[in-house]
């Protein structure tokens, strides 16, 4: 920016009524509202050396604001060429605010008898006394800070950079305000926004994880269940289908129709009854022979029979 | 009320699942709309059972306009027996109304239309009938009924992960429910002569039923409630469920099944176990405070809106739960009623835009959008106000409901509380701090002209499905005496059981 007065005519000077209000030049309302402030620290040094500086301070920056943007050469002239004054919907609220900033502080007039104060306490209220002597310096501050901003920024008889140079670290700080915004995200909004990570790591690993592990389980479980199912409740049951057949499998051979293995089996018996008679280990052991030998001829037939199909196993048994 | 009103208001949706199932399938336009008529007619029944209410009643506790008891199974003393107070009538009001919006949000379904419809009104009869319902077994029917219609919506017509979505959210709730029956048979084999009352067994269980029975039951009730809730830590159905369903299913499951959690504890749980709620108390508070800041902390992490909101109902519900904890007091247990209503139509409106904004870009990813207030401003506008209700905005519902919650449970005379409160207030900043993020990132900031030049704003449809959402929640937020006066009587009358 840079030269806008040629365009912006009320703009320009509503702005300058309001910094001049707020920089505390008599008898602007800035001037009153400062001036109470200035009055109530008339007894304590360090406060009014300090709101003075203050005082100062506002003057200079305020109009080192008003004649960058608004006097002097144009810095941009592709922006300049496009600013323009704004429509009456905003110039009106400035004019009437331009307006106020002038007069609105003729309230704290200190021969008013309560001044300002009959609007805000409904009682007496305490009221610094008019300082005359307090209103010339603060005023003579606040002019010196304007004169101070004319010289560097108007007249450019003092050079900015050169200031900028000589005070480097300092507008450093002040450049990067304080660093307030990098303390806060390093205090507080990086710490925030890793512990809302940790918090969603640990939500979506460990505590869906437990759900996620329960129904894993479950599901595991089940299949465990499934093979216990499988192949020992239902083995159980084709177990005793099984026995069934075998057994009758077996049996058969009792009723084979067949007078030689009678005669067989009476025989046998017969000279099991006599072994007993004699000695019952002879006995067992005659029994076991013939079970034996009952089985192998079982195994035999069963082969004859073609129940098992390969020639090797037929042979090893001799058949 | 000169006729049945409560059995209308759950048969109603009831005959038009029936009816929209003999409707012809291709005939899309006659469905919708035959579905909407079956929603509207309990919807405008809801608002003037709140009307009746409201002029007539609000001012004594009581069950009012009970139907029933009609035995129903004699040999186990089941009835069908309805009734409600000034705990149902605001939750009836807002099924009411969330079930309407949601079919009307449901008309750009076209994936099976004829069954989506029929199972929505299934689950509205459901849903309506678990808030009148004062019989256990009625209760327990109408809580499981629930679940079917639900399973298909999430599982048919949800997200990409629509199928472990929709089993763990049945599963889960299942889980809880078993406990549920496990209780209800408890007071039912306790009682002489045995009942499934619940009005009685509210008079008569501190008096019969052993201390450590009580204590059982209540933590068996507490289970199943708690996960409907969702308390921490059982809450991780929530954000898969809300995420796969279709819009209108997220709004619903927002919107009512989780307040019938709350509702649960507050109709069953603590006027029927005054000792084990003492007992209790500030382990459920200590739950709540861990909802808020963990469900506020999460919702901050995440990358998907709709995950977003849906942690967010993780935190919101923590209020209720802290309020809940904080028995004694009358504030805070009619900011969790408060809570219960306001989080309805906050979350179940920012489903909805969330929805909106999905239906356009398909995507619900936060980082891909930025800027967006340029191309839809009413969108914006509407979406930045729910989430301005969402963090408690004074003048908004959400405000009103954290506000009684925080002062209730402050003032709630147990040290314990008091410092739990005070740290449960941090979530209201973290809140803040996740939603404005998250208005930033969406509404804020460069616009990607190439990538979204093509977004539409909402249309006359989808504007006036969110305006009666909005305007309750600011009505209720400016104004909330015609809310808190349903409820006083009932809730002052609560209290009182549960000092018994």
């Amino acid at each position: 920016m840079g030269g806008l007065s040629k365009k912006m005519k009320i703009t320009t000077i509503t702005f300058f009524i309001a910094s001049l209000s707020i920089s505390g030049i008599f008898p602007l309302s800035g001037f009153w509202s400062k001036d109470e402030i200035v009055a109530a620290t008339a007894g304590h040094p360090v406060f009014m050396v300090l709101t003075l500086v203050i005082a100062f301070m506002t003057a200079f920056y305020m109009f080192r604001l008003c004649f960058m943007t608004f006097t002097g050469q144009p810095r941009n002239q592709d922006r300049f060429d496009h600013a323009h004054e704004s429509p009456k919907s905003m110039t009106i609220p400035l004019m009437v605010l331009a307006f106020l900033s002038i007069f609105a502080g003729w309230v704290g007039l200190p021969w008013l008898r309560h001044g300002f104060s009959t609007f805000v306490f409904h009682a007496e209220a305490y009221h610094a006394h008019a300082n005359y002597l307090l209103m010339v310096i603060s005023t003579v501050v606040a002019v010196s800070g304007i004169g101070l901003a004319y010289l560097m920024y108007y007249k450019k008889a003092i050079s900015p950079e050169a200031v900028v140079a000589r005070f480097k670290p300092l507008h450093t700080v002040l450049y990067n305000k304080y660093y307030f915004d990098e303390i806060y995200d390093a205090i507080i909004i990086r710490p925030v926004m890793g512990f809302a990570q940790a918090m969603w790591w640990f939500d979506a690993n460990i505590i869906d994880g437990l759900v996620n592990l329960t129904g894993w389980f479950t599901v595991k479980w089940a299949d465990a269940k499934q093979l216990f199912d499988q192949y020992v409740v239902d083995g159980a049951v084709n177990g005793i289908g099984y026995t069934c057949l075998a057994g009758a499998w077996l049996l058969k051979y009792v009723q084979s129709g067949s007078l030689q293995f009678y005669t067989l089996v009476v025989i046998a018996s017969a000279t099991g009854l006599v072994f007993y008679r004699v000695n019952p280990i002879i006995f067992y052991i005659y029994l076991a022979g013939v079970l034996l030998m009952a089985l192998l001829r079982l195994a035999v037939r069963m082969n004859r029979n073609g129940r098992v199909k390969t020639g090797t196993e037929y042979r090893s048994l001799g058949g | 009320m000169d006729f049945p009103i409560l059995s209308y208001l759950i048969f109603i949706p009831l005959i038009g699942f029936i009816a929209v199932m003999f409707l012809p399938k291709e005939k899309l336009g006659l469905i919708r709309w035959t579905s909407a008529f079956f929603s509207f007619i309990p919807m405008i029944l809801s608002f003037y059972l709140t009307y009746h209410y409201y002029y007539n009643f609000s001012g004594t506790a009581g069950m009012f306009y009970t139907e029933g008891p009609f035995s129903w199974i004699a040999p186990v003393h089941v009835n069908y027996f309805l009734g409600v107070d000034g705990i149902s009538v605001p939750m009836l009001f807002l099924t009411g109304l969330l079930s309407f919006l949601s079919i009307i949000a449901s008309f750009n379904i076209v994936n099976r239309v004829k069954e989506y419809f029929s199972f929505f009104l299934l689950l509205e009869a459901g849903m309506l009938g678990v808030f009148c319902a004062l019989d256990f077994f009625l209760f327990y029917v109408f809580w499981e009924v629930m679940l079917v219609p639900m399973y298909f919506l999430i599982g048919v017509w949800g997200g990409p992960r629509k199928e472990y979505a929709a089993i763990k959210f049945f599963l889960y709730t299942l889980f809880g429910s078993l406990f549920m029956l496990v209780a209800i048979l408890i007071l039912y084999f306790s009682s002489d002569p045995h009942t499934l009352n619940m009005l009685e067994l509210i008079e008569t269980v501190p008096s019969f039923l052993p201390h450590s029975l009580q204590i059982l039951a209540f933590v068996f009730f507490f289970i199943a409630f708690a996960i409907k809730v969702p308390v921490w830590p059982f809450h991780t159905w929530l954000p898969d469920a809300h995420v796969e369903a279709p819009t209108a299913v997220s709004v619903i499951l927002a919107g009512v099944l989780l307040k019938m959690g709350t509702y649960g504890m507050l109709r069953v749980s603590w006027p029927m176990f005054p000792e084990a709620t003492r007992f209790f108390a500030i382990p459920i508070a200590l739950l709540g405070l861990i909802a808020i800041i963990y469900g506020a902390l999460v919702s901050m992490a995440q990358k998907d809106l709709k995950k977003l909101v849906a942690y967010s109902s993780v935190s919101h519900m923590g209020y209720c739960m802290l309020a809940l904890g904080a028995w004694t007091s009358v504030t805070a247990i009619t900011g969790c009623m408060f809570q219960m209503f306001s989080h309805g139509l906050i979350t179940g409106a920012l489903f909805l835009m969330v929805g909106v904004l999905y239906d356009r870009a398909h995507t619900r990813e936060i980082a891909a959008f930025g800027g967006l207030g340029v191309k839809i401003p009413i969108f914006t506008g509407l979406m930045v106000l729910f989430s301005m209700a969402s963090l408690g905005l004074p003048g908004m519902s959400g405000f009103v409901s954290e506000f009684m919650v925080f002062i209730g449970a402050f003032t709630a005379s147990a040290p314990n509380l008091t410092i739990i409160t005070g740290i449960a207030v941090l979530g209201v900043v973290l809140t803040a701090g996740y939603m404005l993020r998250m208005v930033q990132r969406i509404f804020l900031g460069e616009f990607n002209r190439e990538k979204w030049g093509g977004l539409t704003e909402m249309n006359v449809r989808e504007i006036l499905m969110v305006a009666p959402l909005a305007a309750l929640t600011v009505i209720i937020g400016v104004y909330p005496a015609p809310l808190t006066n349903i409820m006083k009587a009932t809730l002052e009358n609560l209290v009182n059981l549960m000092a018994r």
